[in-house]
């Protein structure tokens, strides 16, 4: 099943950020950090995606090496890839970009706590 | 799970897009005791012993048998079947109203308390409260609608829909209120819930 790692995430955002030749515009503990932004901001809105464990999952960059499990229900997993996506963008200055960063983290809540 | 638990789970998410299993199971487990609690269907009658001359306020405890939690105490019935005065004001706690009848030496002084039961923790492996599985049978719609009506009253989620929480609500209701008559009724079409001559069988001896 697809995204189910942390390599998973990274390797897709990277190409939604059109990133996938190296040396990369964005580091992979760039996007983890992203990844892990993205759980915190869930853990408020969705506190159910995260019943079963007592604390929320944090990711390191050696996670992505090592294929460590992301364990997330299928059905919201696009949606933190839409997050890590945005928020990547954020950090540039081109407007363009604003406009697609804000798209990807509004697509990121919108899937997390609407039907659309 | 049993077949009724699959099929109610699958119902549920049909019905419920972008919800969660484990969310899913939480209210079950919520439905299930509410539904026991309000409707005292589950029932269960414990043995216990208790000897005239012990004082009166001595507490007796019970325990059901099935993994469940005493909810409310129905009767207390000596071995003859005679009903005996008796509170609970703990539950699991039983004590006479007044102190147990004198009776021959050689008799039997084991009385029975038939308790209204729900369902508790631990649950099985799976996830899955225990309880007779013939009452998710019967009530399965009902159940159903408390499940989703539940499901639906929880803010900002995919699924929430407080005008049709509602009126699953007031359907699940309406099943607690049946399940509750039909248990008194003892599952019998236009039966009373006594048996003739009342005060025969309630009057203290």
């Amino acid at each position: 099943m697809a995204l189910e790692t942390v390599a998973n995430y990274v390797n897709e955002a990277r190409v939604l950020l059109q990133d996938i030749v190296p040396p990369y515009r964005y580091s992979d503990a760039e996007l983890v950090s992203n990844l892990n932004l993205g759980i915190m901001t869930a853990r408020r809105n969705r506190p159910d995606l995260f019943l079963s464990v007592s604390t929320i999952p944090q990711f390191i960059v050696s996670d992505v090496a090592n294929l460590t499990l992301f364990n997330m229900d299928p059905q919201y997993r696009v949606a933190f890839l839409f997050f890590m996506v945005g928020f990547a963008q954020l950090r540039d200055e081109e407007d363009t970009q604003d406009t697609r960063a804000a798209a990807f983290i509004g697509k990121f809540t919108q899937q997390l706590m609407t039907l659309s | 799970m049993s077949y009724a638990t699959e099929r109610l789970i699958k119902n549920a998410r049909i019905s419920l897009p972008g919800s969660l299993d484990d969310a899913i199971l939480l209210e079950f487990f919520n439905v299930m005791d509410q539904f026991f609690r309000e409707s005292s269907i589950w029932t269960e009658g414990i043995p216990f012993t208790a000897y005239p001359h012990e004082p009166l306020g001595t507490v007796y405890y019970i325990e059901p048998e099935s993994v469940s939690t005493i909810v409310r105490l129905i009767s207390v019935s000596n071995v003859n079947g005679f009903a005996q005065r008796c509170l609970m004001s703990v539950p699991g706690e039983i004590t006479f109203m007044y102190s147990p009848p004198s009776q021959e030496p050689d008799v039997d002084y084991t009385y029975t308390a038939e308790v209204a039961l729900s369902i508790t923790d631990p649950v099985q492996r799976d996830g899955y409260p225990e309880f007779p599985q013939w009452m998710l049978e019967k009530y399965h719609t009902g159940i159903l609608s408390g499940l989703i009506g539940r499901m639906m009253a929880q803010p900002a989620k995919p699924y929430s829909n407080l005008q049709l929480a509602q009126a699953h609500m007031a359907a699940f209701r309406k099943t607690i209120s049946v399940a509750g008559t039909e248990s008194l009724h003892r599952n019998v079409n236009n039966a009373q819930a006594w048996v003739f001559p009342r005060s025969f069988s309630t009057r203290r001896r």
